[in-house]
């Protein structure tokens, strides 16, 4: 390759998008090298030669209808602050709702019987206790379980012993 | 609406919207997909790909450069991938409906068609490096700035792997296709 200061801008001056400073330096390099005229007029033709030989290609109809068919339209919809705000109250209204649910199952008889029967304030007192009555049924399961473990414990190492 | 702008849009849910994309870059992506495969069919097909690839990865379109830019590189990749893992099944022969200058005279038509054909052949034989950047400027009309910016290489390796292109095509293009337009690129024996 000749003429290091041109060699890099041969083929873009003939697109025709080098800089105006480019395009300055080249006119000027041009008017002096007969080398890189030839060159350039070369390039030229054969852009002219492989224009001619393009292909000219109407694209099929259905490519958009099928691309469109295939992408989700959806994909990028994000949802604002406010639908996402509403969906968190939804979910805790839910969690309150099916906790109520619970303990009310789990003593709803005792509950209602008392409600029948004592004053307001007795209420309150006999809600208190009523919540309070899963906690200590599970003490009890556990210190049950606990003192059949101990049991078995025991039956075990006395087996062994023997 | 410009394409970025149109991004901007289907980035915001309006997905619909990409139909605009599609109908305003079909032509270019097809044709160059159609330089790699060499038959209509396939060329659909990779065309179809590449927009759904595209439409997929949108959000890693940096607004920094131009859309077009972004969506020839990922085209082009797409069609160099294929190209390794899929010899095609067929090529068609370039018929005369597909070329873009049509002569006057039947004996010019087929003598023309002759070129074209041998041209093509040529081109789908450089090896890839010098392919992809032969198809981009002179098929796609692109400059070697624009090529540079697709293939994330220097314009400076353009330059060079256009000239050095030339000179392959030179060694093997018959001179009557060629009418003498290699005559300026020293031959591989000299």
């Amino acid at each position: 390759m000749t003429c290091p200061r041109s060699r890099n801008n041969w083929h873009s001056y003939v697109k025709k998008s080098l800089s105006a400073a480019e395009l300055q330096d080249m006119e000027t390099h041009l008017e002096q090298c007969a080398t890189c005229r030839e060159i350039v007029s070369d390039i030229r033709e054969t852009t002219n030669l492989l224009a001619s030989v393009r292909v000219n290609l109407e694209p099929p109809t259905d490519i958009r209808v099928n691309v469109m068919k295939a992408i989700d339209k959806t994909k990028y919809k994000k949802e604002n602050h406010f639908s996402r705000l509403m969906q968190s109250v939804r979910l805790l209204g839910f969690s309150l709702v099916a906790t109520g649910f619970l303990l009310l199952a789990l003593n709803l008889n005792p509950a209602v019987y008392r409600l029948e029967n004592v004053s307001i304030a007795e209420v309150n007192f006999q809600i208190g206790k009523i919540i309070a009555l899963p906690f200590d049924n599970f003490g009890q399961t556990v210190s049950v379980v606990i003192g059949k473990l101990d049991l078995f414990n025991s039956g075990l190492s006395n087996n062994l012993s023997r | 609406m410009q394409d970025e702008e149109l991004i901007q849009s289907i980035l915001q849910g309006y997905g619909e919207e990409y139909a605009v994309i599609v109908e305003r870059y079909q032509t270019q992506l097809y044709r160059t997909a159609y330089y790699y495969t060499q038959n209509v069919e396939d060329a659909r097909d990779l065309t179809q790909e590449i927009f759904i690839k595209a439409y997929n990865n949108l959000e890693k379109f940096k607004h920094g450069s131009a859309f077009s830019t972004w969506l020839y590189r990922l085209a082009v990749n797409h069609c160099i991938d294929w190209k390794r893992k899929k010899k095609p099944d067929y090529e068609e022969s370039i018929s005369l409906d597909k070329l873009a200058n049509k002569q006057a005279g039947p004996e010019e038509l087929l003598l023309h068609q002759e070129m074209a054909s041998e041209i093509h052949k040529l081109v789908r034989s450089l090896p890839e490096r010098y392919r992809t950047i032969f198809i981009l400027y002179y098929f796609e009309g692109l400059n070697p700035q624009q090529i540079a910016e697709i293939l994330s290489i220097s314009k400076r390796t353009v330059e060079t792997r256009l000239y050095r292109g030339r000179k392959i095509m030179k060694n093997k293009i018959p001179m009557k296709l060629s009418g003498g337009v290699f005559n300026d690129l020293p031959s591989k024996s000299e």
